[in-house]
């Protein structure tokens, strides 16, 4: 049995964009994410695959049915996010989307804690330079914050292992409750955007590139929901967690006037659907969990698209300076609307063969509480990604913006992302029967479509009554990195000032004290004198007394001396 | 905007008709799900709460002017 790991090719494209000419990257890239696909696709269903190195047994290839179902979306999103950038010749920014994809696929593949902690480390450094290629100096600050948080998240999930490894698990699978169970839900925890240790998500997703930004709104959270499923199935403190991370983003997306900021606390949110569904634990929920990451990659992928497409035609990103480009932008528009018709889980389009399936677990499986408010979640879904971000860019007053064409690629890719979400929209069966833990759901049932349209028109209905009250602000919201953005950083700076000036006071007692004694050093007669008082026999030593040409030993004879001594210590260590 | 408010209107109407026709078909888990129209109150009920709610929070204290951070932090 052979498996190519589907990294592989992608990590030998990411190598390419240092050897082959500008123009050349963006298909190279594509090319790599092609072949990965292919490999996912090739991977046979079970595939192992086990090295040893440095006396550790690995599993390097495990692909049973929630790998595969995963790693199949991962790696299509890395054909979408090539052709989206395609255009792109910086090397350094392609490299770095390639090696984050592959890096994910890695988790995805990875059959041991060791294997799956290295990838899990080199998708966080590959996504930081994806954060950095942003190219401002915010995008930099952003980055260097996002490395350290995830710095943090990748030593909680090495202790959680190590702890784990005591006892004698190496392979991936459930942990049990314990110290390894809380490290790692931490470290995960982090990776999944879990309130209050979310803040790294809004604060660096909007200020990658608009090509990078796509990469970045699918892999990072996404992996941490694959572990999440592996490895903690129904533990409950992650329904609750989950539907605070529903309820969290929707709130925060009132007040954003960034649109991709907008979009990025809406991945906060609908990640909540697919915590709360690991936490619930029933086949169905795990079964909704993976089939919504499934169809919140491609849907939140193509809504990243849309602002994106946005921001390279107007070069503005804020609700309150954009509006009235619907007659300009016909294309982007009715893309983004498909990517928003998802989210929002209008029937027909794949968020509602798969957002419903969460919450039908919820209600089937005991959780009404659950239910209602992740159903209040979706209203605020639907409220900010279907109405308010499209109505206040494309719809609003005209704001002026001069708009410049848009790369053809873009589109290409907006338009297959797109026809993804409404093909698996339409025919939910294919990604069902593809679902790892064989729950059985129909979608399309008339309660179900009866309902969904009820909920999307009453928040219809209530935003078109309510409109002035969703009108862009410019504000910036204060979110949990408030705490390492503000108090810390003057914490920081304190400490550093503090040790500035502790250091030049050291300097300058230090150099007072090499004067003095130096002065004394100056005239060994200066010395006794100091002693004079107290012991007999130097009633007659002056300083007048010194004269070093007669009193200085000649520094040959302390050279002679030094010589000596090293040669006595050099026998005596033989 | 009026045409529009309309026709959903128009279509939120349907959607109560359509329940209640098809009462039989329905599978109802918990209480309010054989409500009639209960979604549609939910839907209206829940975009007010959720954006009066957030603005209130903002007022609070949570939204601050855009140089905030400082532009080039």
């Amino acid at each position: 049995m052979t498996a190519l790991h589907p990294a592989v090719p992608l990590l030998i494209a990411a190598v390419l964009q240092g050897l082959v000419r500008a123009s050349w990257r963006g298909p190279v890239a594509l090319a790599g994410a092609a072949a990965a696909l292919v490999a996912v696709v090739a991977l046979p269903a079970g595939a192992a695959v086990d090295v040893t190195l440095l006396g550790l047994d690995l599993r390097v290839v495990f692909a049973d049915a929630l790998a595969r179902v995963f790693g199949l979306v991962f790696a299509t999103m890395a054909c979408l996010g090539t052709l989206y950038a395609l255009h792109v010749r910086r090397g350094g920014e392609q490299a770095a989307t390639l090696v984050y994809a592959a890096a994910a696929l890695g988790v995805m593949f990875a059959g041991d804690w060791v294997t799956l902690f290295l990838f899990w480390e080199l998708m966080a450094l590959a996504s930081s330079a994806v954060v950095w290629y942003g190219g401002s100096r915010r995008s930099r600050a952003a980055a260097w914050r996002y490395l350290l948080v995830h710095a943090a998240s990748g030593s909680l999930l090495l202790a959680g292992i190590l702890v784990l490894q005591a006892t004698g698990t190496t392979r991936v699978g459930p942990v049990p409750e314990g110290t390894a169970f809380w490290l790692m839900v931490a470290g995960v925890g982090i990776n999944a955007a879990i309130p209050p240790l979310h803040a790294w998500l809004t604060d660096a997703y909007p200020e990658g590139s608009v090509t990078g930004s796509v990469f970045l709104s699918a892999f990072t959270t996404k992996t941490a929901v694959y572990v999440l499923i592996r490895a903690f199935p129904g533990a409950e403190v992650l329904v609750y967690a989950g539907v605070v991370m529903a309820l969290y983003g929707v709130v925060y997306a009132v007040l954003e006037n960034d649109i991709r900021r907008l979009l990025a606390y809406h991945i906060v949110s609908q990640v909540g659907y697919m915590v709360a569904g690991v936490g619930m634990g029933t086949a169905l929920a795990l079964d909704g969990s993976t089939a919504h990451a499934f169809s919140h990659i491609l849907y939140k992928a193509l809504l990243f698209m849309g602002a994106g497409a946005v921001i390279e035609a107007t070069g503005r990103r804020k609700l309150t300076e954009l509006g009235g480009l619907a007659s300009r932008m016909k294309a982007v528009l009715v893309l983004y609307m498909v990517g928003a018709f998802s989210i929002s889980s209008v029937p027909l389009f794949n968020g509602f063969i798969s957002k419903s399936m969460v919450v039908s677990a919820a209600a089937e499986g005991g959780w009404p509480i659950v239910e209602l408010l992740l159903t209040l979640a979706s209203i605020g879904t639907f409220l900010h990604t279907g109405l308010k971000l499209p109505w206040f860019t494309f719809f609003g007053p005209p704001s002026g913006a001069a708009v410049r064409p848009i790369p053809r690629n873009m589109l290409v890719a907006m338009a297959a992302a797109a026809a993804l979400c409404t093909g698996l929209g339409l025919f939910p069966g294919w990604l069902y029967a593809r679902l790892p833990f064989d729950a059985v759901y129909e979608p399309y049932t008339i309660d179900h479509v009866v309902s969904a349209l009820q909920l999307l028109l009453g928040t219809g209905i209530a935003f078109a009554l309510l409109l002035g009250k969703f009108a862009g602000e410019p504000t910036v919201s204060l979110d949990t990195d408030w705490f390492y953005r503000r108090p810390l950083r003057s914490a920081v700076a304190a400490g550093v000032a503090l040790a500035r000036r502790s250091g030049a006071r050291l300097e300058r007692a230090g150099l007072l004290a090499t004067a003095a004694v130096s002065a004394l050093g100056r005239n060994p007669m200066r010395v006794l004198g100091v002693f004079r008082r107290w012991l007999p026999g130097l009633e007659d030593v002056h300083e007048a007394a010194y004269d070093p040409d007669i009193h200085r030993l000649p520094i040959g004879l302390t050279v002679f001396w030094a010589v000596v001594a090293l040669g006595v210590v050099a026998l005596l260590v033989r | 905007m009026t045409r529009g408010f309309s026709v959903t209107a128009l279509l939120a109407g349907a959607t109560v008709v359509l329940e209640i026709v098809f009462r039989q078909a329905a599978h109802p888990v918990l209480p309010w799900h054989s409500v009639p129209a209960f979604d549609l109150v939910y839907g209206a009920a829940g975009c007010a709460l959720i954006v009066l709610g957030s603005k209130a929070l903002g007022a609070a204290g949570l939204q601050k002017p855009e140089s905030y951070y400082g532009e080039d932090e």
